[in-house]
């Protein structure tokens, strides 16, 4: 039966470029990093995009890796920082008069946590692409309003404020959601 | 603030289980193993095959010169529209072994047929043919293929191989015979564009010193 490797002895081999090595790595995290490009796309060529870029960015700096955290945690603050750099060039807009007040209805799932998954994916897509972005680094990053200032290129309260209206959005939306479900 | 709503969904996003398509990995492996560069500028293309061939030659002439050593002189082909370098490295037993076959290539335009032809090649030939050029599979090696026959052979051939059996052409016969039972099968809808793609694919892919059988 074959051991898990550790990370460690993984990267090692990656940073001298076996190439069995790096095909590895991005078996062992590829699921994990794709469901985080799902939630950042629109739709799954752009998920495919953000994975894509982001890997190359994650094996050209793995060598900054400084093991001051998991490895898994780095590559998706690397690939984080890639999906935004994308993002800016497709440039934003924070437009505060969309409608936020009914989401397009995600349609019913059964009870599989990949199904529910999916569902809550579709449905943070649901959100106009700024709102998205602010969602996804807020709630699910755990950025501060500070640090996703820092990030879009906009003002504190305006990431408060965009958030405040995406969560109340999703919230809505998930509920329903549920009691579709149930 | 962050509360439990948030927590639910983070919970329910752990349960995402769905795989990237097969061919992702096949692109990010281009571009972190250094495959094709058709978008860096020609000043920069040029001084990096110099430092290489530069590499290359010093290790030849310093290191200990077995026949396989010659081969690691790129070779050009096709107009100097690309450069071939293959290398080879020694193994743990003290054998030579391919190690890499790096391809350099310099125009946009060609680029994309390369891609195009890889993606045909992919769905059409690599059922038999190896997609390196130089391993025997189902079918022979195709490595340098267009220096031994020509392109009205190679079109004609690879539509309806078995019709030119039949018809007794020559070298389609001498093929068969090395080949059979393994039947070809025939791809009547590849339009010349498409041909053309595939054919210079397998240039491109072919490494610099590989005589075909």
């Amino acid at each position: 039966m074959e051991i898990p490797e550790s990370d460690s002895a993984l990267i090692r081999r990656c940073l001298k470029k076996d190439r069995k090595a790096q095909f590895e790595l991005y078996e062992k995290y590829k699921v994990r990093l794709f469901g985080l490009c799902q939630r950042y796309a629109r739709s799954e060529a752009e998920a495919h995009d953000f994975l894509q870029e982001g890997f190359v960015k994650i094996f050209r700096s793995l060598s900054q890796y400084r093991a001051d955290g998991p490895l898994i945690k780095w590559m998706e603050r690397v690939m984080i920082n890639r999906i935004l750099s994308l993002l800016r060039k497709k440039r934003m807009p924070m437009d505060d008069k969309v409608d936020l007040q009914n989401l397009p209805f995600v349609q019913k799932v059964n009870s599989e946590p990949s199904e529910k998954a999916e569902a809550v994916i579709q449905l943070i897509r649901q959100l106009p692409p700024g709102y998205q972005t602010v969602f996804n680094l807020y709630a699910l990053e755990g950025y501060s309003h500070k640090e996703i200032a820092q990030v879009l290129g906009i003002s504190e309260s305006t990431s408060r404020s965009q958030y405040a209206r995406a969560r109340k959005a999703v919230r809505a939306a998930f509920q329903k959601l549920k009691s579709v479900d149930s | 603030m962050r509360d439990e709503f948030e927590k639910e969904l983070q919970d329910i996003l752990i349960g995402f289980d769905r795989q990237p398509e097969a061919g992702a990995w096949d692109e990010i492996k281009w571009r972190i193993q250094g495959r094709v560069f058709s978008f860096l500028s020609p000043s920069v293309f040029l001084w990096g095959t110099v430092a290489i061939l530069l590499g290359g030659w010093m290790w030849w002439q310093l290191g200990p010169s077995t026949p396989l050593e010659q081969k690691n002189k790129p070779v050009p082909i096709e107009n100097d529209l690309f450069r071939v370098h293959t290398v080879y490295s020694m193994d743990k037993k003290g054998e030579w072994q391919l190690s890499s076959i790096d391809t350099v290539i310099l125009d946009e335009a060609l680029y994309a047929v390369f891609k195009t032809g890889r993606s045909l090649f992919k769905r059409n030939c690599g059922v038999c043919h190896a997609v390196d050029m130089i391993t025997r599979a189902s079918g022979p090696a195709l490595g340098g293929i267009t220096q031994l026959r020509s392109r009205e052979w190679l079109y004609a051939f690879t539509r309806n191989s078995q019709a030119m059996i039949a018809a007794g052409d020559p070298i389609a016969l001498e093929v068969w015979n090395k080949w059979k039972p393994a039947v070809m099968t025939p791809f009547l809808s590849l339009t010349d564009e498409e041909l053309k793609a595939i054919y210079a694919f397998i240039d491109i892919k072919t490494p610099g010193d590989f005589v075909p059988e």
